[in-house]
């Protein structure tokens, strides 16, 4: 039995793509792994499945996960401005995607999550066991994907305009 | 993929209270119930004198 060190979570912030109705959801932009609804996100390590690694040992070890040694876990980084520093290109090809697109366009989501469990913790973010939204902006969503995901998480979501967001990201840069 | 810097520590958390309930990541098997109890013994006939 683990005896944790400290009582509470730690909030980092992350970026999605919002899955589409009727059921949006959070996905993960590198992976595509969906946030359940109003239950807990568990890391798991795919890394023997997905990294090609020189030993053999480490490809078929089991270990907790995160692990110091692996790079699995839900990762995380600590500000929003680090945050949208990283991904601003990416938000920019979704603005552009979005005037192109003329049925439901792949909108992004930024948040707030709490991370819990075993945590890694990094200079500029997190390695976590588990994980769950804790506020959520999506960018030009429609009302009813806001709503579907507020009701779907139980945590306040807020509409975005990826244009005003830029304009205030950039003005407060 | 999203850059985290270098590793500080690690930490085990415990959340003591979330802004959400949530439901226990992974539920437990659903095993059969036993009862509690024994069923009640069968009532004996009481003997006439």
């Amino acid at each position: 039995m683990r005896i944790p060190d400290v009582a509470g979570y730690a909030v980092g912030w992350r970026i999605w793509t919002s899955e589409k109705p009727p059921s949006p959801a959070c996905l993960s932009s590198l992976r595509g792994t969906r946030w359940p609804h109003r239950t807990p996100l568990i890391a798991g390590c795919r890394t023997k499945d997905v990294l090609p690694s020189f030993d053999p040992q480490y490809r078929t070890r089991l270990h907790d996960t995160p692990d110091e040694s692996c790079t699995c876990g839900i990762y995380a980084v600590r500000t929003e401005e680090q945050l949208v520093s990283e991904h601003v290109g990416l938000t920019t090809s979704a603005l552009i995607m979005r005037q192109m697109a003329s049925e439901f366009p792949v909108n992004h989501i930024i948040g707030k999550v709490a991370l819990w469990g075993k945590v890694i913790e990094y200079t500029d973010g997190f390695r976590a066991e588990y994980a769950y939204p804790l506020e959520l902006w999506a960018f030009e969503a429609p009302q009813a994907v806001v709503s579907d995901l507020h009701l779907g998480y139980g945590v306040p979501v807020h509409r975005v305009s990826t244009r005003e967001f830029l304009s205030d990201f950039w003005s407060r840069a | 993929m999203t850059s985290i810097g270098k590793p500080i520590r690690t930490v085990v958390y415990d959340p003591v209270e979330l802004p959400v309930r949530l439901q226990p990541a992974e539920a437990p098997a659903q095993l059969p119930q036993e009862p509690e109890q024994g069923p009640d013994p069968e009532p004996v006939p009481s003997r006439a004198p």
